[in-house]
């Protein structure tokens, strides 16, 4: 029976379930020991990776840069993301009362002073659960992207409206300092560009954003994830 | 993870300095060789560490105690390695992706090499860097775990949060991507003239 590549994928490097069947096999088929050592040779390439030893002395330096830096909260509380952009606060509230089947649409003002005159842990709140809103948007339009055949014509309008949420988000994450979310969140808005344009998400470049959709699912799962850590 | 070693995480987790400094300098070095293999640059190598460090500290909270600390901390550190990647290249398209060093200290010391042949490998470490950082983020972490850290797929699987087949699918995907892109490259430097 010949093997898969999988199988010497495992074999190579030792996690096979049985390498003795796979060492037998090896003997005495030429094929498979062909196609073996091309694997070994292959992934020797890997070992080109550039390799070498810090400067003497790394762990101090290291623990110098670092320690001046442990002083600072372990995470910015959230609510200072209101304070980050007023703008951000209206889309919060707005898709926070959206999302709950809240008929009316408050103005801007009335939005954002709505917004002041909450303590800032129900600030943190609604504006954790309208961020969570938006990743699961986000996730259930690239699921359909990495998942759906055919043209991507349905989700271009569901990524342009998305992307206008996520410019203000991200923006508003850079603000606060909140580094890992506004790089996700930056990711996803090139995406999110991409997708919303007609040339850009159909034609030749249609399997290149099926896979980057693919990728960006699963940081976005991550950064949902993180958020329900918070809460 | 050892008993010592998980006290202190326990007491980082609480605030004690101290207990990470313990974390910094039993994996500064490892972490640094990862991040290496990722920039090609020393002095990029370090600002990547002290990124995955300050991330760790941020993050310990999120830590699961069932996995092993060592996994987790290359795992942050070879993302903060690709991000820095990322940011260097956006800022200077054409010097980015040349490692500084690349036959690195310890080599460079012992033996003069071939022009032609450092060409060869030159051109294999700048395609796997290359393909390694557009490897989607679980296959990346699954063939750098892998192939350099010696780590197991159940390991690679507590890494990535998911169960031991997806881990080893991921294996299986990056490594079939690294081969598609360095066999033509190895192919070649076998035919060509000594």
């Amino acid at each position: 029976m010949s093997r898969r590549d999988d199988e010497l994928i495992l074999f190579f490097y030792g996690e096979h379930e049985a390498p003795a069947e796979i060492e037998r096999e090896l003997a005495t088929d030429p094929d498979l020991a062909r196609r073996y050592q091309a694997l070994r040779r292959e992934l020797s390439g890997l070992d080109a990776l550039p390799a070498a030893e810090p400067r003497p002395g790394l762990e101090g330096r290291m623990w110098a840069r670092v320690a001046p830096e442990l002083a600072r909260p372990r995470r910015a509380p959230f609510w200072r993301w209101a304070a980050a952009a007023a703008a951000v606060a209206v889309i919060a509230f707005g898709g926070f009362l959206a999302g709950r089947g809240i008929k009316t649409t408050p103005g801007e003002t009335e939005v954002v002073q709505t917004i002041k005159g909450f303590t800032p842990e129900a600030r943190e709140r609604v504006l954790q659960a309208a961020l969570a809103d938006h990743l699961e948007s986000s996730q259930r339009l690239l699921l359909e992207v990495a998942n759906v055949g055919g043209s991507l014509e349905d989700e271009r309008a569901s990524a342009a409206s998305l992307l206008t949420a996520n410019r203000l988000y991200r923006r508003a994450a850079e603000r606060a300092g909140e580094r890992r979310v506004a790089a996700v969140l930056t990711e996803l808005e090139g995406l999110l560009a991409e997708l919303s344009d007609t040339t850009a998400s159909s034609g030749p470049r249609l399997p290149q954003a099926r896979a980057q959709s693919e990728d960006m699912l699963f940081k976005v799962r991550i950064a949902r994830n993180n958020l329900k850590g918070i809460s | 993870m050892d008993v010592a070693e998980l006290e202190r995480v326990r007491r980082a987790r609480k605030g004690d300095a101290e207990a990470f400094r313990g974390i910094v300098e039993a994996y500064s070095q490892p972490l640094w060789r990862a991040a290496f293999r990722v920039l090609g640059d020393t002095a990029a190598a370090e600002d990547a560490v002290q990124n995955a460090f300050l991330r760790a500290w941020r993050s310990l909270d999120r830590f699961d105690e069932k996995a092993e600390l060592s996994t987790w901390l290359y795992r942050i550190a070879i993302n903060s390695a690709i991000d820095l990647r990322r940011e260097r290249k956006r800022r200077e398209p054409f010097s980015a992706a040349v490692p500084e060093d690349f036959n690195g200290q310890a080599r460079a010391s012992t033996e003069a090499p071939d022009p032609q042949q450092s060409a060869v490998w030159r051109d294999l470490a700048d395609r796997a860097q290359e393909v390694i950082a557009t490897l989607p983020e679980a296959e990346r972490t699954a063939v750098l775990l892998r192939h350099f850290e010696g780590c197991s797929i159940a390991e690679i699987a507590r890494a990535l949060g998911g169960n031991e087949n997806s881990a080893k699918q991921a294996v299986f995907r990056a490594v079939h991507k690294l081969r598609a892109a360095l066999g033509p490259l190895m192919e070649a430097s076998r035919h060509e003239p000594a």
